[in-house]
């Protein structure tokens, strides 16, 4: 096996395809609480984490401008928006106490919580809720910041000081727009000033060297138990296990399968969850052979998800048939996991019957920067071998994968993760309508967009549910792209630190860290 | 003279001019673009023109150049696309730590290579100098990031005598500072120790055997006192070359030591940037590493007319 050096390095760049944000049922022991946080009172964070980042915040620390996961994962301790997700993925109220959506759905009003202060030791009030959402919905330069938000048609504190928002149409999903984060109302430069309400404040940004937080003493919930923070850039991923061995950095999300078991032998405990991600040998669509049916089933038939795991990750991920990972209970239907099982004979035959028989070829394009992506298309290609598929992999950087094969969509065939943002059915569906912006893999199905339109059009829950498993269904049938797995995340922590939570989406929650005695 | 450095100064700008068009043109022609690179996969068409145009980058490509040669004349590099700080800044701040490292890499050369150099001379085809000249020979061949890897292991995870990925700015504290640096530049020191002491002797057999030295032994002086007075002098000719060379390439090769450190140093603002996309970086960067070669370049043609008249003498002629 190849062994890919740089590993992790553009990947936390991307949104909306990408990989980590880690969840998982495993959530550790709520902490022990020490002597001075058990009552609440006299409470102060102690002591002092160095986490290994393997991207640093490169595009700004605006939380309503940032794209990139990496960095998104990082301000999740800084801000908060009026609610906001949990470890499971649901959204509980924030800055908000609590809020009211009326029968139609058009109008939502969001009562304030008491003693909700910024970094700047300053309350939160009305004013600076309804700065920062319109900040996001102005449309003056172009294109508004949350193009989401320009649904709103009314946004005032009424007289009680609670914040009403009127839309223009109802929108399901608007709720997880509310997560945008809340900033202060004289802050008309937030990538300078970096005020938020989360249970960390920010102290520092060197370029390519450290983010330095701070646990904030005032914090509304339950506040940090580290005080400090230091997020350290490790460009080079070869040297993440010698800088954990030598004591450097005490935490790395995200680290590979043979990066864990070699940390594992030291001083470091593996928490594992998994990325909350779709990888998928995705196919364009558009590519000649790949516009009949078959040859796309045929490719199915031929690969083997768990052959996959085993190769690249010791076994650990969860198998996925669609557009869609288990995090999403709700639309996660394991029984479609049964459609494409192994069948060397039978995507022999679908190929015949297309006229590919032995004479399929593809190129694989695959961002060289992420090791399991990479490590999959080689076992891709021998498993596609078996079947009379000739496939190639032609390994580009970060950027010319972003430019050439997402959005020029110059490519045959790709490995890639793509995610979910905000954690919607919306933000997994809507691309494989054929006019979507995103849809880089060219699907056109008549079908699926009459049926994914019905399902935005009703507001009936459970009936759009049943309409999004549907979809789903749809896309494994019809082979949209060859579906494989949501990739295991691996989390080294020192021993002497636990709490650490995976989320359902790109969040590392520092707050929740804590020291044990146990060294 | 003057017409000398007048035309040592023109060309640099030449040099500068050239590299800059180099630069400017290898981004236009490699795939990624900047605006793309930083809203990542959920970039909009519309998004993308508005970046673009904010950056700067829907102008055409001959006249962006343009504007970026008169911009710099001016003294201002731009801004960085990633970390929307000036250029200026965000290099100065890494400056300190790749000067650093060139330093205390090269005087640790110097110190250690002109005595071994002379010492092997003076013991010429003798046991010393054989066993010596082996060492040399397969010191020479072994790059410095590997010794950087070699020393990371034995002396950080087994000897523990420093913290692997340990760095400390020079804004928290210098000692601690130059401590951790102290390895990577041993790192680099070594192989350039190595051909540093090749060239010394090779230099100083070759001049052991001139009139003046048989002079200088005849007046009475010890060997010690004819090496370091009068063959050093003539023998660091070739030295002073060498040593220009290598701080040039200290700082350029700056990007692998710095890697395998983790010293967020110039090496690691290059790297960055280039992946980013960041232009105005990158080209700063390089631009830098250009004036150090051309500049060192000049060093050592000033040190040669202060070691040998004769180049002075020349020139006159």
């Amino acid at each position: 096996m190849k062994k890919v050096r740089i590993f992790l390095t553009g990947l936390l760049m991307t949104m909306a395809v990408a990989l980590g944000g880690c969840t998982g049922d495993k959530t550790a022991e709520t902490p022990v609480s020490s002597a001075e946080n058990a009552d609440g009172s006299g409470y102060s964070a102690t002591g002092q984490i160095t986490i290994g980042i393997a991207q640093d915040l490169d595009d700004g620390l605006d939380p309503h401008k940032v794209d990139a996961a990496g960095t998104r994962e990082i301000l999740f301790n800084v801000y908060e928006g009026l609610v906001k997700y949990d470890v499971n993925g649901n959204l509980v109220p924030a800055v908000a106490s609590d809020y009211a959506i009326s029968t139609d759905g058009l109008t939502y009003t969001f009562t304030l919580r008491e003693g909700v202060l910024f970094h700047d030791g300053n309350a939160v009030t009305p004013d600076d809720v309804i700065y920062s959402l319109s900040r996001c919905a102005d449309t003056s330069n172009g294109e508004a910041l949350k193009p989401a938000l320009t649904n709103i048609s009314f946004l005032q504190a009424n007289d009680e000081g609670k914040v009403v928002i009127k839309l223009n149409e109802p929108d399901p999903d608007f709720l997880s727009y509310m997560t945008t984060a809340i900033i202060p109302a004289w802050n008309t430069d937030p990538e300078t000033n970096v005020v938020g309400t989360g249970p960390y404040k920010f102290v520092s940004h060197t370029p390519q060297e450290s983010v330095v937080l701070e646990a904030f003493d005032e914090y509304w919930g339950e506040k940090a138990h580290i005080k400090n923070v230091t997020l350290k850039v490790i460009a080079n991923p070869d040297s993440i296990v010698m800088e954990m061995m030598g004591g450097s950095v005490d935490m790395f999300c995200r680290v590979t399968d043979e990066q864990a078991k070699e940390l594992a032998t030291g001083d470091f405990n593996i928490e594992t969850g998994t990325m909350n991600l779709v990888q998928a040998l995705y196919l364009n669509n558009s590519y000649e052979p790949f516009q009949d049916e078959r040859v796309r089933q045929a490719i199915c038939y031929a690969i083997d998800p768990d052959e996959v795991m085993a190769y690249v990750s010791g076994g650990e991920g969860t198998e996925i048939a669609t557009a869609v990972f288990p995090a999403f209970g709700r639309y996660y239907d394991a029984s479609l996991n049964d459609n494409y099982n192994k069948d060397v004979e039978k995507a022999k035959e679908l190929l015949k019957e297309a006229g590919y028989e032995n004479s399929l070829e593809f190129s694989i394009t695959v961002p060289s920067n992420y090791q399991p992506h990479v490590a999959t298309a080689e076992v891709l290609v021998e498993q596609l071998k078996a079947a009379g598929i000739n496939a190639s992999i032609e390994l580009v950087d970060w950027d010319t994968w972003l430019s050439g094969t997402y959005s020029e969509r110059n490519y045959q065939a790709t490995v890639i993760g793509v995610d979910a943002n905000p954690l919607t059915a919306r933000a997994l569906l809507e691309r494989y309508r054929s006019d979507a912006g995103n849809n880089f893999m060219n699907y056109n199905n008549p079908d699926f967009d009459a049926k994914l339109d019905a399902a935005f059009a009703t507001y009936d829950d459970e009936e759009q549910t049943k309409l999004f498993k549907e979809c789903l269904s749809i896309l494994s049938e019809t082979a949209a792209s060859a579906y494989i797995q949501d990739l295991p995340c691996f989390v080294a922590v020192r021993k002497n630190v636990a709490g650490y939570k995976f989320y359902p989406l790109y969040a590392q929650d520092f707050a929740s860290l804590y020291f044990t005695d146990a060294q | 003279m003057n017409n000398y450095y007048f035309k040592k100064i023109l060309s640099l700008l030449a040099t500068l001019l050239v590299i800059s068009f180099l630069v400017f043109s290898a981004f236009e022609i490699i795939p990624g673009d900047p605006a793309l690179s930083r809203l990542g996969t959920n970039a909009t068409p519309e998004r993308i023109a508005a970046l673009r145009a904010e950056m700067g980058l829907d102008k055409p490509f001959l006249f962006r150049y343009f504007l970026w040669v008169v911009e710099c004349v001016k003294g201002n590099f731009g801004t960085s696309y990633s970390y929307n700080v000036p250029v200026m800044s965000m290099i100065g701040e890494k400056l300190p730590i790749t000067i650093t490292l060139t330093l205390l890499s090269m005087s640790m050369t110097m110190i250690i290579s002109v005595p071994l150099g002379i010492a092997l001379a003076k013991y010429a085809h003798r046991t010393f100098d054989k066993v010596g000249f082996i060492a040399n020979q397969t010191i020479m061949s072994v790059p410095a990031f590997f010794l950087g890897i070699l020393f990371t292991y034995i002396f950080g995870l087994v000897l523990h005598w420093f913290k692997p990925g340990g760095y400390i700015s020079y804004k928290q504290s210098i000692p601690g500072f130059i401590g951790f640096l102290i390895v990577p530049a041993i790192a680099i020191a070594i192989p350039k120790c190595a051909m540093s002491i090749k060239l010394l002797r090779a230099a100083v057999l070759q001049e052991a055997d001139k009139d003046y030295v048989r002079t200088a032994y005849s007046r009475g002086n010890s060997t010690m006192q004819v090496m370091y007075r009068h063959v050093l002098k003539n023998a660091l000719i070739p030295l002073v070359t060498f040593w220009g060379m290598a701080v040039a390439d200290v700082i350029a090769g700056s990007i692998v030591i710095e890697q395998v450190f983790n010293i967020p140093g110039l090496g690691r603002v290059l790297l960055t940037s280039i992946s980013n996309r960041d232009y105005p970086v990158v080209e700063a960067v390089i631009l830098l590493i250009a004036v150090v070669v051309v500049l060192m370049d000049l060093v050592t043609d000033i040190l040669y007319r202060r070691i040998d008249p004769r180049v002075r003498r020349n020139e006159k002629g």
